[in-house]
């Protein structure tokens, strides 16, 4: 089981992540599992251009995280988990410490087809089960920074 | 002439263009694509590859802040013809605007010359006016 900061975030690295998250907990290992970035080494590259040079950022497929994470030797680091949506937080629901914070940050896209959490969370019908489920254990809030009240998820799920 | 597009969160870029165009008047050939919360990342991807079509133009595409989105998506197009530079600010702006007046086609040169008028224009007044305290 790991300990770390978990957030869904679909823009993953960006001026609240840097200057919130990383910053005010100033966090030096940055894991985004997604299978877009993954492939994608041009994406992977900018990220990485954006991190100053003391920053790790690993960037794994969903595949290659859930079979090796045991062995990344996380344990004892503190560390930023970025993923770029709901299904992608349940996949990795195994690797989740006995009570987790996480936290959703932005989720804007195919948002007319979605409800509105907030200026900048739109969820389907499908991600609001998983939510219910997950938030039995964990606690999920959207917060877009750090410094801000968080937002509980709780208060929508009798939607 | 080199095309200009402004690409930041909120609408830094709108008020930025429009202050300089108090100074400098109305100029040709800038856009600017405003990014707030509620748009996607392929939502401005798609507004920025629908500025940017003309393959036998080149652009200088500012952004506000290296890392945060506008700047991580315009990176995304850095060609021959196009160039980002990000941090940017009103003498920036200005000084593209004038080096357009002056006919500067190189958009390596074009951008290099931005970028240091954008460095050299911010100043801590104590360092340089006597009696500072």
């Amino acid at each position: 089981m790991l300990r770390g900061i978990y957030r869904v975030d679909e823009r993953f690295i960006h001026g609240q992540v840097l200057e919130g998250w990383i910053n005010y907990y100033q966090l030096k290992n940055i894991i985004i599992v997604n299978d877009d970035i993954a492939s994608d080494s041009l994406t992977a590259n900018i990220y990485r251009s954006i991190l100053s040079n003391d920053i790790s950022l690993s960037i794994y497929s969903m595949n290659d995280f859930l079979n090796g994470y045991k062995t990344l030797g996380l344990e004892n680091k503190s560390f930023l988990l970025l993923v770029g949506n709901i299904a992608d937080l349940q996949a990795l629901s195994d690797t989740f410490f006995d009570k987790l914070y996480i936290n959703i940050g932005c989720l804007v896209t195919n948002s007319e087809n979605k409800i509105a959490l907030s200026d900048c969370v739109y969820v389907s019908h499908d991600d609001i089960e998983i939510i219910d489920k997950l938030s039995k254990a964990h606690v999920i809030n959207i917060n877009k920074l750090p410094w801000e009240r968080p937002v509980p998820l709780e208060r929508f799920l009798t939607i | 002439m080199i095309r200009i597009v402004i690409l930041t969160h909120g609408l830094f870029g709108e008020e930025l263009l429009r202050t300089a165009e108090m100074i400098v008047g109305k100029q040709d050939a800038v856009d600017v694509i405003s990014i707030e919360g509620s748009v996607s990342m392929s939502e401005a991807t798609k507004k920025l590859e629908s500025l940017m079509a003309l393959n036998d133009h080149k652009y200088l595409v500012f952004t506000d802040m290296f890392g945060g989105s506008p700047a991580n998506i315009s990176m995304a197009y850095l060609a021959s013809n196009v160039e980002v530079v990000s941090g940017v600010n009103l003498p920036m702006l200005l000084k593209a605007f004038t080096l357009r007046m002056k006919k500067v086609e190189e958009l390596k040169e074009f951008a290099e010359e931005i970028v240091r008028a954008g460095v050299s224009s911010i100043k801590m007044a104590s360092t340089f006016l006597s009696g500072g305290k």
